[in-house]
């Protein structure tokens, strides 16, 4: 009888998941990520004061900080320490914020050929001058929707769990190439 | 020297250092690196290199690029096989092997070639004409067979092609003086820019032609600006075709000969985005049109002279060079100096003095006035007949001037107009975000080309290059083919295509250039018009007495250079070919020996184990799931959090359903409607607290309903007050059903209460599992006692071990979507999109109470009123109790007999054999299904008719009690 299962491999498994010795280089981490809706302004404000949220054109260099998704919405990475709130909530300050540590995972691409990756899969270029909202960093990408943003020297992919697998096995055609 | 034509010097393309093998036909030749296989083949005096699509003529090259109608090739390197390559654009590799096409079983020796010799009764749309009768179909398939032209390896194509999405400030499509000039002023202007050129080096025309330009010879100067951009951050792609223009000014780039890897075709498709695009694409030569005129060994001039300076190849010794314009003497002159007799005969009765003056004294003859009457020779050229004088030649090198390569431009809608002092069709009205410059624009001199390439890129008036060059006359004088002529005498070379057949056309009143086209197949394949279409144009012009404006042109459709399959599919195939979405437990589905099958944009669970016999596999996990306990991964469904203070409010607009009386931790079932009140999802809403509420909807759905609660959300509600979070990837959600259920939950110990009084069917709790969060559910999609525990996504994996370890004991049995979808029918619990349909509506399903009740508005509300709403022949969901043992057919209809006209009156939606019931089940979509139950109707299927009797859609359990069983 058919399986699709001997079709399509085994879901990755992401814990040490890692392309190297390519072009670019693939890395899966796992910070804390949370999505801060409505106010944003207000929740950062709550949530980690003097942060403001960047576009995705725009260089980030801390390892604490927000990336802009929509017009209201932004997601706040920060290192995976304390306590966690896992439950969502609204804030009579005007915004909801939710954990996506389950949701998201995390990938930081780096080394020369990390923007020709996301070339690969859509038309936005991370290095031409930023639009003069900033722009926002939710993307599409080879049939999947991607957080895509500048970091540090390369870049940061945040990628839904259930498309992990095709986009890890995206990532290792693309290192075939470059 | 690798062959006869090769000369011992020359050739600016070539590395003589280099010797490359290759074959063609079976035959082994040689070549140079910097070789293309149409320059090699004629470096070894190969003259027949294919054969007619129609006719089975012999054919020589013609062109030296993408123009080329004749040398289509197949081409087989290592493993792989590419068809219907154009000789002219396939770099020389060694071991390359190359076959013709449409040829058996050489070009040299086809045995088709006979076909020509029946060519009168063989003439445009003939096998329109000629197999009507008896029936066409039965001619088709050996038409077909003969039709087509390269073919295909013997083994499936799996390769992957690269695909690069670039967007740019400036995109200029031809890298020539005209579009380097055009780069170059916007890249010191600053702009990001993308230069493309379908040859192999940049600077287009002049390589083939000794001009100077800032002092450089043209070649020198073309690769000192391409380093200049670079050097700039530009991005320089040779060997790569602009070949189409698409919605919002995407470009489509094909560059050749790009990837270098195992199991990746060499083609990358670039996606272009630009803020502005500069054609520069530059001009075709067209052919003259005379008797035998595709003989192997006339070619474009201007190819003569690209093959002469670039590799070093003199296709022939005693020369005829045609023409009617002043493109033509360079190329005798350069002819001359290597060696070759040659004799320009000029269509024109006057030429410049000193030009013709020139000409004569380089040892030229020249024949003014004077036309081609014919050529001598079958498999090569062998004379030309010029008035009564037959002129002994090899080669026919012609020139009937220049079509600018405008097709991005009209792709882009761009106009055209007629230039008769060009005699071309030259852009007009630009299409927006566009401009055309060089020989594109009909500006055939170099000083022209590269004043307009600096100005098209935003070049100060007076600082483009300095051109170095004592002009270049064109002076043309139309010689359009004309009708009449006695002999065929070729307008599209690709597709056999004469003059006679435009005149045939022409009289069977296919005057209209789209008909011409269609009826001829006139600048079909991969010609597109290159060559053709301007000679077509003025011919049907004079035959219909109009004018070539009159006569207009075809549309222009990309793509203008082929492109192959696997470019365009890119890595879209295999495991890439579908983003699949993963459950977060599917690997202990695996090890539990689960089938999986794709089911809503997910793989999940079919059913598990089972050998050979799936159906009895499934009847195993339905007894299990009904006699002791089920586990289910629902893990896909979606999870969508609504928060806000009006978020109550907002989903009473968006359901069906009142939301806003629930009471925390209390869950309720709901359809969600389009505008037009046909049900688009349902699912169940848990209310989490006052001003939070979990969405459950159909996994298939997520993204739609998504979409959908953000669109309402800003088209009428204020955003500030509610907003919308997909939290569907952040839990994995197992499902427990079965008398047993309550049993396993507690082992589990996830500190929830499951006493009924506190967590009735439709409540919610909250508790812990492994230190995280856990949400517990009382819902039912089996219409046993069910809980659905819901953990971070990580611990599903673990949640479901356990549950299995723990279970153990108690029967758990895994069950896959088929046993779940059997227990669903067993209740009637509809699945939406398959016991639904494009107008089934709430009410249709009976469920009546908010559409009667309910005075608020909510999506969908308005057209549940409208007299096709309520109609009394709407489609019903029923229930079919079918006679016999075997199930009724998936999609069979539903006819009614009884006094009437045997019509459908509907169809089953749902089919299974209940191993609860022992008997077929089935659900159907009835015409006023309700006020027939009862009623003994007829099912039709595949030619076999049931009886059937319409009851209730619930068979099993109808009061509920097995809920809290």
């Amino acid at each position: 009888m058919h399986d699709a299962g001997t079709f399509w491999p085994p879901a990755l498994d992401p814990d040490g998941a890692r392309l190297d010795g390519y072009g670019f280089r693939a890395v899966i981490e796992a910070p804390r990520q949370t999505l801060i809706s409505g106010a944003v302004e207000a929740g950062l404000a709550a949530l980690r004061p003097g942060l403001a949220a960047q576009g995705p054109y725009a260089i980030i260099d801390d390892d604490t900080y927000a990336v802009r998704l929509g017009i209201d919405r932004v997601l706040l990475v920060s290192p995976a320490i304390g306590a966690l709130r896992e439950a969502s909530a609204w804030d009579a300050a005007g915004y909801a914020s939710s954990d996506l540590g389950e949701a998201l995972v995390m990938i930081t691409l780096t080394g020369p050929a990390a923007f020709d990756v996301l070339a690969r899969g859509g038309g936005v270029d991370l290095r031409a001058p930023a639009p003069a909202s900033g722009g926002a960093a939710m993307m599409r990408h080879a049939e999947i929707t991607l957080i895509a943003y500048r970091y540090r020297d390369g870049l940061r992919l945040h990628v839904e769990r259930p498309s992990l697998s095709y986009l890890w096995e995206l990532l290792g055609a693309y290192a075939e190439i470059l | 020297m690798t062959g006869p034509t090769r000369l011992a010097t020359g050739g600016r393309a070539i590395d003589r250092a280099q010797p490359l093998r290759f074959t063609f036909d079976g035959r082994a030749y040689s070549g140079f690196a910097g070789d293309t296989l149409a320059s090699a083949l004629l470096a070894n005096g190969v003259r027949i290199v294919g054969r007619s699509f129609k006719y089975h003529r012999p054919r020589g090259i013609y062109g030296a690029g993408v123009e080329e109608p004749n040398a289509l090739v197949d081409v087989t390197l290592g493993e792989r096989t590419r068809p219907n390559l154009q000789a002219t654009t396939v770099p020389l590799t060694d071991g390359l092997v190359a076959r013709s096409v449409n040829a058996s079983p050489t070009a040299e020796a086809d045995r088709f070639a006979v076909i020509d010799r029946f060519a009168k009764f063989l003439p445009a749309g003939f096998y329109y004409k000629t197999f009507l009768w008896p029936n066409w179909h039965l001619f088709e398939p050996r038409i077909r067979a003969m039709a087509g032209l390269g073919r295909l390896g013997p083994t499936p194509s799996d390769v992957k092609a690269d695909q690069v999405h670039r967007s740019v400030d400036l995109l200029v499509v031809g890298a020539g003086p005209a579009g380097l000039c055009a780069a170059l002023a916007a890249s010191a202007a600053g702009r990001s820019v993308m230069i493309v050129d379908d040859g192999p080096a940049p600077g287009g025309a002049l390589h083939a032609h000794d001009q100077t330009i800032e002092g450089s010879p043209g070649p020198v100067w073309a690769a000192e600006v391409a380093q200049r951009l670079q050097d700039a951050g530009a991005t320089l792609l040779t060997r790569s075709t602009g070949f189409g223009v698409y919605d919002h000014g995407l470009v489509g780039v094909l560059e050749r000969e790009a990837v270098d890897a195992p199991g990746w075709a060499p083609e990358r498709l670039h996606l272009v985005r630009a803020r502005q695009i500069v054609l520069a694409a530059g001009a075709i030569e067209r052919p003259l049109v005379f008797p035998d005129n595709d003989r192997p060994g006339v070619m474009s001039a201007q190819a003569v002279q690209a093959y002469l300076t670039r590799w070093g190849v003199l296709p022939g010794r005693r020369i005829v060079v045609a023409t009617n314009n002043d493109s033509a003497y360079p190329v005798a002159s350069s002819l001359v100096r290597a060696g070759a007799t040659v004799t320009v005969v000029d269509y024109r009765p006057r030429v410049t003095p000193t030009i013709a003056d020139e000409t004569r004294a380089m040892g030229v003859t020249l024949r003014i006035g004077e036309r081609i009457e014919g050529v001598m020779g079958t498999r090569a050229v062998t004379g030309v007949q010029v008035g009564a004088t037959l002129i002994a030649a090899d080669c026919l090198a012609m020139s009937g001037g220049f079509t600018p390569t405008v097709h991005l431009h009209c792709q882009a809608r761009g106009k055209l107009r007629y230039d008769g002092r060009l005699a071309a069709l030259v852009p007009g009205d630009l299409a927006p975000g566009m401009l055309v410059a060089g020989a594109a624009n009909g500006a055939f001199d170099l000083q022209s080309c590269v004043f307009e390439g600096h100005a098209a890129g935003g070049g100060a008036m007076g600082r483009s290059p300095r051109v170095t060059s004592r002009g270049e006359p064109f002076g043309i004088e139309p010689a359009w083919p004309e009708p009449g002529l006695r002999r065929r005498a070729w307008i599209d070379f690709q597709n056999d295509v004469t003059t006679k057949d435009v005149e045939l056309a022409a009289r069977e009143n296919y005057r209209s250039v789209e008909h011409l086209k269609r009826y001829t197949t006139l600048g079909m394949a991969t010609d597109q018009g290159k060559t053709a279409n301007m000679n077509a144009l003025a011919l049907m012009a004079a035959i219909t007495d109009r004018s070539i404006p009159e006569v207009g042109t075809t549309t222009y459709r990309p793509p203008f250079t082929p492109v192959p399959f696997t470019a365009i599919v890119g890595m879209r195939r295999g495991t890439l070919m579908d983003p699949l979405k993963r459950l977060p437990a599917e690997n202990a589905h695996r090890r539990l020996g689960a089938r999986l099958d794709a089911y809503g944009g997910w793989l999940r669970p079919r059913c598990y184990g089972g050998g050979p016999d799936e159906a009895a596999a499934i009847r195993a996990e339905v007894m299990a799931a009904r006699g002791q306990v089920g586990l289910f991964d629902a893990s896909s469904l979606g999870k969508i959090e609504v928060l806000g203070p009006d978020a109550a409010r907002f989903l009473d607009f968006i359901y069906y359903n009142t939301v806003s009386t629930l009471k925390p931790g209390r869950i309720r079932y709901g359809f969600m409607l389009r505008e037009n009140g046909v049900v688009y999802d349902d699912g169940v809403l848990a209310r989490l607290a006052e001003d939070r509420f979990l969405v459950s909807c159909s996994s298939g759905h997520t993204a739609g309903v998504l979409a959908a609660l953000e669109s309402w959300r800003h088209d009428s509600f204020d955003t500030r007050r509610v907003v919308i979070h997909d939290l569907t990837a952040g839990w994995g959600t197992i499902a427990v059903s079965g008398p047993r259920s309550r049993r396993l939950v507690e082992a589990l110990g996830l500190g929830v209460d499951l006493d009924d009084a506190v967590l009735p069917h439709m409540g919610l709790a909250a508790g812990l599992f492994a230190g995280r969060s856990a949400r517990v559910a009382r819902v039912s999609f089996t219409g046993d006692r069910s809980y659905e525990i819901s953990v971070p996504a990580s611990l599903t994996g673990r949640l479901w071990q356990a549950l299995i370890e723990a279970g153990a004991p108690l029967g758990a049995t895994p069950f896959g979507l088929e046993a779940l979808s059997l227990m669903r029918a067993e209740k009637g619990y509809i699945i939406v999109g398959r016991d639904t349909d494009g107008t089934t509506m709430p009410h249709d399903l009976g469920m009546t109470g908010p559409r009667d009740k309910r005075r608020d508005e909510f999506v969908g509300r308005r057209s549940l009123f409208l007299e096709a709403a309520q109609a009394g022949n709407r489609r019903q969901l029923v229930g079919l109790a079918a006679e016999g043992d075997e199930p009724l057919g998936n999609g069979a209809h539903a006819a009614y007999l009884a006094g009437e006209r045997p019509r459908s009156i509907g169809y089953v939606t749902t089919s299974y054999l209940s191993p609860t019931l022992g008997r077929p089940i089935a659900l159907g979509l009835v015409e006023n299904g309700r006020a027939r139950l009862g009623d003994m109707i007829d099912i039709h299927h595949l030619g076999s008719r049931r009886r059937a009797r319409i009851v209730e859609p619930c068979f099993l359990d109808p009061k509920g009690e097995r809920l809290d069983a």
